[in-house]
């Protein structure tokens, strides 16, 4: 089974602003990935959604992907 | 005890879209005139970024001396800092006025870094090299006995 990323890694925040971070846990499409493919903690996928929403928000995201 | 929580402070950060209507040469002013403005608020910076100009995943609006404007790039950049929490309307207000930015995002942080170490993923490669060097040093005796055989080979020549 897959390992949460952000406790292999020893990450501890995840910031809007580290959007090749959070690049990985979206979609072609820039949707944001469901947890049974990300394998990250519940914990982490709330700050993952809450991060990607901020970027988006922030224009550093696009909502969809042209 | 009220007057305790009244007093508490927390640690902020602001990250903003400035116009790009603003030359590079006068960058430097405003964002001093922000931080200015910000310190009047009493603040205590942490860290900051200097704007940099980034192509926006969208194109966005903002109503500037009452005329809609739409921006496809800005300039982002951030600051942390440290401020009361009766502060922090205030700050918003102030942002909420100013016309050079696009767009801001004031939200609660830590004091410390929350960039992720892009290094720490990359270290592991590295470490694995020294077991491929093992293996040849293991080989090594190998080495040095075809290396004698060799040379008794030319000593009884």
């Amino acid at each position: 089974m897959k390992q949460d990323y952000f406790s292999s890694n020893n990450i501890k925040h995840i910031d809007y602003k580290d959007i090749e971070l959070l690049k990985r846990f979206l979609s072609p499409a820039a949707k944001m990935m469901a947890r049974r493919r990300t394998s990250v903690t519940a914990k982490n996928q709330r700050k993952v959604a809450e991060a990607v929403k901020r970027a988006r928000f922030m224009g550093l995201l696009p909502y969809v992907a042209k | 005890m009220e007057n305790e929580t009244k007093a508490r402070t927390e640690v902020y950060e602001i990250g903003y879209l400035m116009v790009p209507s603003i030359a590079e040469e006068n960058l430097g002013a405003e964002v001093t005139a922000f931080k200015d403005l910000l310190t009047s608020h009493g603040v205590t910076f942490i860290s900051d970024e200097y704007p940099r100009m980034m192509e926006l995943a969208y194109e966005m609006s903002r109503s500037i001396m009452n005329k809609k404007q739409k921006f496809s790039y800005g300039y982002f950049g951030w600051v942390k800092f440290e401020v009361s929490t009766d502060h922090t309307v205030a700050i918003k207000e102030m942002m909420d006025k100013n016309e050079i930015f696009i767009r801001y995002l004031m939200v609660k942080t830590v004091r410390e870094n929350t960039m992720s170490q892009k290094r720490a993923y990359k270290a592991d490669g590295p470490r694995r090299k020294p077991a491929h060097t093992k293996t040849d040093a293991e080989q090594a005796p190998i080495d040095e006995e075809a290396v004698d055989k060799e040379i008794d080979a030319l000593v009884l020549e």
